[in-house]
């Protein structure tokens, strides 16, 4: 009978972690700087 | 320990790991193109009894050693994987071959089209912008992860059916095979580090979900990542318009940035961020801390919630040009229809003048 070959597809704990964080830390750079532009405007 | 020494240590004492039953079976370790034409090492372990074999790929698990992990817990780890998808008895090939007994287990998986030029070239796959989509087999899923077998050209050949059936099919089993989780950023960090904190410190999970609440960084509330769930392949997810339309229900139109192919990050457009800022901060995650197997994207697409369309940043202003140059286009053929109109109007008026001798043709002519 024809052999039949399954993939198991895991992810990694650890390397989802590292670029959440990474994602958090920049976009939480954006925010402020976004904020600060809108308040930089608003003074205007 | 070298990267190669750890294949070999694992081909060797894979089957010390096992039950008795698995001491005579063949173990080999298969060099095979995965997603961003990695080329990653599977252990096969076959038996007698079986005509299925699960395929493991070893290059995650030798991460684990290069943290510090001894080898026999990893060998243990992966011995536990192989059993939990092992099937200990032959299964009717047509279970795969015959498009009526796996339509309800289609599913579909989002990669990069151009960095998959070998891995795509014996497969059927569709195409969103510079992504593919490539269709599978969902043989089973555990809490460790999925078993699945690839729709190849040969197979979809034997199910007489169209791309886009087979397309329509994955994303109509999306639900009930693969439902989506849409959550805060917070959220989802704040869970992973608690599923950690249960297990180290031995309390229950909505403790372990406080106390990871107050080792969280501060992240802002703008940020969801979207993803199925076993977070396993669950950028797919953003191919599901309802999904999206759900989305832009809870935060308008959105960005939606390709974190792996295990999931996407949306951020409200009126967030205020620049799509430039994000495209900039997508490249550096993707360089630094993204696996190249897992890679799914540079670019940041962006949904327009009113048209149902998910298209890239920074074709939005020759998107918006080309949609310009439709209505312009539908506008003037709409003017020249109107024009014919009048027309036939003019002459169906002369012709009422004069005697009925064969209108019918005289009205084609004038058409």
């Amino acid at each position: 009978m024809k052999q039949l070959e399954k993939e198991i597809n895991v992810t990694s704990q650890r390397n989802m972690m590292k670029r959440y964080q990474m994602y958090g830390a920049t976009v939480s750079k954006l925010t402020d700087k976004s904020q600060n532009d809108t308040k930089k405007g608003e003074k205007k | 320990m070298e990267y190669r020494d750890f294949v070999e240590q694992v081909k060797e004492q894979i089957q010390d790991f096992l039950p008795e039953k698995f001491a005579d079976a063949a173990v080999e370790v298969n060099q095979i193109v995965k997603n961003n034409d990695c080329v990653l090492d599977g252990l096969m372990v076959r038996t007698e009894e079986s005509n299925i074999a699960p395929t493991i790929y070893l290059n995650p698990y030798f991460e684990q050693i290069q943290d510090g992990a001894e080898l026999d817990d990893v060998l243990a780890q992966i011995a536990s994987v192989y059993q939990s998808h092992y099937i200990d008895h032959d299964i009717d090939v047509s279970a795969v071959t015959d498009f009526d007994k796996i339509k309800e287990k289609i599913v579909c998986k989002l990669i990069n089209e151009e960095a998959n030029q070998q891995f795509l070239q014996d497969k059927p796959y569709s195409k969103l912008e510079d992504l593919a989509v490539v269709y599978q087999i969902l043989m089973d899923k555990t809490g460790e992860g999925t078993a699945t077998i690839t729709i190849t050209d040969n197979l979809m050949d034997g199910y007489g059916i169209t791309l886009e059936e087979l397309h329509d099919q994955a994303l109509q089993n999306m639900d009930t095979l693969q439902p989506h989780s849409f959550k805060g950023m917070n959220e989802t960090v704040a869970e992973m580090i608690a599923v950690d904190i249960a297990r180290e410190q031995n309390v229950g999970m909505d403790e372990a979900k406080e106390m990871a609440m107050q080792m969280m960084p501060d992240i802002p509330d703008t940020m969801f990542v979207l993803t199925n769930d076993t977070k396993v392949y669950g950028a797919a997810a953003i191919l599901n318009d309802d999904i999206r339309q759900e989305i832009a229900e809870k935060v308008g139109d959105f960005y939606m940035l390709p974190s792996s192919i295990h999931e996407t990050l949306i951020i409200p457009k009126d967030a205020g961020m620049e799509f430039k800022e994000l495209e900039q901060m997508v490249q550096e995650v993707n360089q630094t801390q993204v696996a190249p197997g897992e890679r799914l994207s540079d670019h940041v697409y962006e949904y327009d919630a009113k048209e149902h369309e998910l298209f890239r940043s920074d074709r939005a202003e020759e998107r918006a040009k080309q949609k310009e140059e439709k209505r312009d286009n539908r506008h003037e053929r709409v003017s020249v229809k109107e024009k014919l109109a009048e027309k036939k109007d003019a002459v169906i008026k002369m012709n009422a003048g004069k005697e009925h001798s064969a209108p019918e043709k005289k009205k084609e002519a004038v058409i």
